[in-house]
């Protein structure tokens, strides 16, 4: 199948450097392009300035460097806080207030798609698709680790495609559900902290079972708590929390275990058979060696998938490392990214 | 310039109202990579020396506009930038003494996409969360 697959790069990469106050956002925006990417994502809440509000002054000096360095703007990202107050959840016309405050910015600043987070309930997305259409921004549902698509939970969202008929509502992979192993950085933060090298093969054998067994998905349930409960105890969590403590019982042992349970492998197949409803991806990444290998995500065979379905859209690289190093290494986000795009580059192109 | 700490030095001083010391005042940013909502702050005890200021005694200041807590848990409407230091002020006469002072703050960021059993957080007590838990910064100087 023909594809087009342009590469974005989503600010919220360059965390570490803009919250040290080392990069302001048109720097971001100026070593993504460096990197070769045509496309910026944004999180308004985290580098717009007086977010809420787009104020003239910003949306001047926004489109200025789209067009200064010849970027277009790819997915503007949402927080939806339904659980903004502590002692009550959001109703659902205060949801779909807030989905519409997040659509209008995404459009003022021309956005076509919007990331919803995984965890936005369905019938506020069905409540927001008119504000959507009619400020023609896609609302994409994160399909973030440990959720992924032909799941029980993708089933839901997808029932209420088919039954509308939107065009407004779609997928948003995060490749963090196509890890063939653990981060590397992860674990050898695990180590510095106190991790005993029994406990991380356990962890790492676990990781590796219950991705050669067959990952029990996660299924629909608007308690997300209790899914996500579900989907532990499928797949193999208190076991390894036992095994752990025969081990024992080291905390930092336990909680590489509770983390490794946050990266999951599907089959990129899953691509082929929901590219319709693909709109946009987070190309998540948490170490790319200087050999342009993303050291936990199977880039290649995952891109392989994209082409092969058609995609026409946008690889957006998300890297998200820093935090697993920063707590003894100086982060290079600009390598980082760029090492990422260059790996994006060879496996859409080769 | 904003400090990496999430206790800044800068702004750390007593308070001054015609000409008497009324209390003191800590400065604080976000540990966390996007900005929020103040109804997501949960904030906590502050300890200075081994006293603790329970968070009823503290008001948080935002975007030049003091909060009580109480204020704060109901304000969606108003935002605290990631860039941005928050001035916690607690009123005690006199204030600190000149010298070195031992500072902790309590305080977490509450989000909705996180599982709520993660998300806890307990504003008197000493564990961590997600997004959260006791800031300390040793030896600060009051001049």
């Amino acid at each position: 199948m023909s594809y087009d697959i342009k590469r974005s790069v989503s600010l919220y990469s360059f965390q570490e450097e803009y919250y040290l106050g080392k990069m302001n956002l048109e720097d971001c925006i100026r070593e993504s392009a460096k990197a070769g990417a045509t496309g910026i994502e944004l999180l308004p809440e985290q580098m717009m300035d007086e977010f809420p509000i787009v104020t003239a002054e910003f949306k001047d000096r926004w489109f200025g460097w789209m067009e200064k360095y010849k970027t277009e703007p790819t997915c503007s990202d949402a927080f939806l806080e339904n659980r903004i107050y502590d002692n009550r959840i959001c109703t659902l016309k205060e949801q779909i207030k807030m989905m519409e405050r997040d659509i209008k910015i995404a459009n003022e600043l021309g956005f076509k798609t919007l990331r919803t987070l995984v965890s936005t309930p369905m019938n506020v997305i069905e409540g927001s698709l008119g504000i959507a259409e009619a400020n023609n921004v896609k609302i994409c549902i994160e399909v973030h680790s440990p959720f992924s698509l032909n799941s029980g939970w993708a089933d839901g969202y997808m029932e209420m495609i088919l039954r509308t008929g939107t065009e407004y509502f779609g997928f948003l992979p995060d490749f963090g559900i196509f890890c063939k192993n653990i981060p590397d950085v992860l674990k050898a933060q695990a180590i510095r902290k106190g991790a005993t090298p029994e406990g991380v093969k356990a962890v790492e054998d676990a990781f590796f079972e219950r991705v050669n067994k067959g990952i029990v998905k996660i299924k629909y349930d608007t308690n997300l708590g209790r899914a996500h409960k579900e989907y532990m105890l499928a797949n193999g969590f208190p076991q390894i929390m036992e095994k752990i403590e025969k081990l024992g019982n080291n905390p930092v042992d336990k909680a590489f275990a509770a983390s490794s349970f946050e990266y999951t492998w599907c089959n990129p197949k899953d691509i082929v058979d929901n590219i319709k409803y693909i709109y946009h991806t987070h190309a998540k990444c948490y170490n790319t060696s200087a050999e342009y290998v993303e050291t936990s995500v199977g880039l290649n065979e995952v891109v392989d998938a994209y082409k092969k379905a058609g995609y026409k859209g946008y690889l957006s690289t998300e890297y998200e490392g820093n935090r697993l190093i920063n707590d003894a290494f100086e982060v290079d986000s600009v390598e980082q990214v760029r090492r990422h795009q260059e790996a994006l580059r060879r496996a859409i192109e080769d | 310039m904003l400090e990496a700490n999430v206790i800044q030095y800068r702004g750390f001083q007593n308070i001054e109202k015609k000409g008497k010391i009324v209390g003191f005042q800590i400065c604080v940013r976000s540990d966390y990579y996007r900005g929020v909502w103040l109804s997501q702050i949960r904030p906590g005890k502050v300890i200075v020396d081994g006293v603790v200021y329970p968070k009823e005694k503290v008001i948080w200041e935002i975007n030049g506009v003091d909060h009580t807590v109480d204020e704060m848990s109901k304000n969606s409407k108003d935002f605290w930038n990631i860039l941005d230091v928050a001035t916690l002020k607690i009123m005690k006469e006199g204030g600190l003494e000149q010298g070195f002072h031992d500072v902790s703050v309590r305080f977490a960021a509450s989000c909705s996409y996180m599982p709520p059993f993660m998300d806890d957080f307990d504003e008197d007590g000493d564990g961590v969360s997600f997004n959260g838990g006791t800031y300390t910064r040793d030896r600060m100087i009051i001049v």
